[in-house]
């Protein structure tokens, strides 16, 4: 474990102004680094769960000489600002901030890296870094201006509209198991349409947000040109993605992307609560990205 | 596709039970082990969805599907139809 010994340079640093600060870790290695990378965590206990590896990922790019920047969203982790009142917009609006940083400061495209959910806020930022690009010479070169190296995707959520629906089924599996009364989707959108808080797995994201995230879909956004990395998770005896993967990664080839499909094994962190290791994955990582 | 052994792969990620592999149809699910709680049954929907990119609705979920091997292995097989 020599990557231990050499070790890579650690910041962490607050972005923007006060009540609104967004909380990043910077691991840089100790050479110039040959590129830059910024992680778009995932959404609610999705976040927590995969907090570890995604420290343990920015170690690893910086053994191999990437800098790597990990980032709370507003309303999570150490950022200002609450949960229950951020919106999706303001997510999107932190990640522009903390490109502009990472333009300032290296000078180099980033790499986003998104786990699940955090795919989406990647890709909605890249195509509308792309969509500017293609404008002539945009000095507009605020967040969306910032040019994108190359997408990242850990298991991605491809619709927004099914992922609130697999979030909202977990409050109605819960109802059912307490014994407490009949609640249906449909009651839980009419209640986000009169702007109305619902309380999911302990969490109280914002009808706002939860509105933004149902529109997200993957194939929305323009990814023409970019290079994107798909890591998928692989069960036992499996080699391949199941068939909706397999026609999403068609349609963003379709689109323009050029995209690699990687498989990995061992545990769904994103979905587990006990804490594993993931050496089968943090090896794919290692090697896609060498020193 | 080979809907049980899917259902296996399905199980065995969701449960995180290594016997699952190798489930015959018969075995009994819901209230027979103690893995088989509210949140599993998120996860496997959430997981049937994301393999095969159908959509599962409210009013479709029910504890007969999660019965037995046979009878969830058996729902995936209706909605790939």
């Amino acid at each position: 474990m020599t990557a231990v010994a050499t070790g890579e340079q650690l910041s962490a640093r607050y972005l923007g102004v006060p009540g609104e600060r967004v909380f990043t870790l910077s691991f840089q290695p100790q050479q110039a680094a040959r590129g830059q990378v910024l992680y778009l965590p995932p959404f609610a206990e999705e976040m927590n769960r995969c907090r570890a590896l995604a420290a343990a990922q920015a170690r690893q790019f910086a053994a191999a000489g990437y800098g790597c920047t990990l980032m709370d969203y507003r309303g999570t982790g150490d950022s200002d600002g609450v949960f229950e009142a951020v919106s999706l917009q303001d997510w999107l609006a932190d990640v522009g901030l903390v490109l502009d940083d990472i333009a300032q400061r290296y000078s180099q495209p980033p790499l986003l890296w998104g786990i699940r959910s955090g795919c989406l806020l990647g890709a909605c930022t890249a195509g509308a870094a792309n969509a500017s690009s293609t404008v002539t010479n945009s000095t507009a070169a605020s967040a969306i201006g910032t040019r994108i190296a190359g997408l990242l995707m850990l298991q991605p959520v491809v619709s927004g509209r099914r992922f609130v629906r697999q979030l909202v089924r977990q409050r109605i599996a819960a109802a059912v198991e307490r014994g407490a009364g009949e609640t249906s989707s449909e009651d839980i959108q009419q209640r986000w349409q009169a702007g109305e808080s619902v309380e999911i797995g302990g969490y109280q994201p914002s009808a706002r947000l939860m509105l933004e995230l149902e529109q997200m879909e993957l194939t929305d956004f323009n990814l023409a040109g970019l290079p994107l990395r798909w890591l998928e998770h692989l069960g036992e005896g499996q080699d391949e993605p199941g068939l909706a993967v397999q026609r999403m990664l068609d349609t963003l080839r379709e689109g323009g992307a050029q995209v690699e499909l990687h498989g990995f094994a061992g545990p769904a962190i994103w979905q587990l609560n006990e804490r594993a290791a993931t050496p089968e994955l943090l090896d794919v990582l290692g090697a896609l990205y060498r020193p | 596709m080979d809907t049980l052994a899917l259902t296996r792969r399905i199980l065995k990620t969701n449960l995180q039970l290594e016997e699952a592999a190798h489930f015959d149809r018969d075995v009994a699910l819901l209230g027979a082990l103690p893995e088989f709680n509210s949140l599993t049954i998120t996860s496997i929907l959430a997981a049937i969805e994301d393999e095969t990119g159908c959509e599962i609705h409210d009013d479709e979920i029910s504890g007969e599907i999660f019965e037995s091997v046979g009878s969830l292995a058996d729902f995936i097989d209706e909605k790939l139809a």
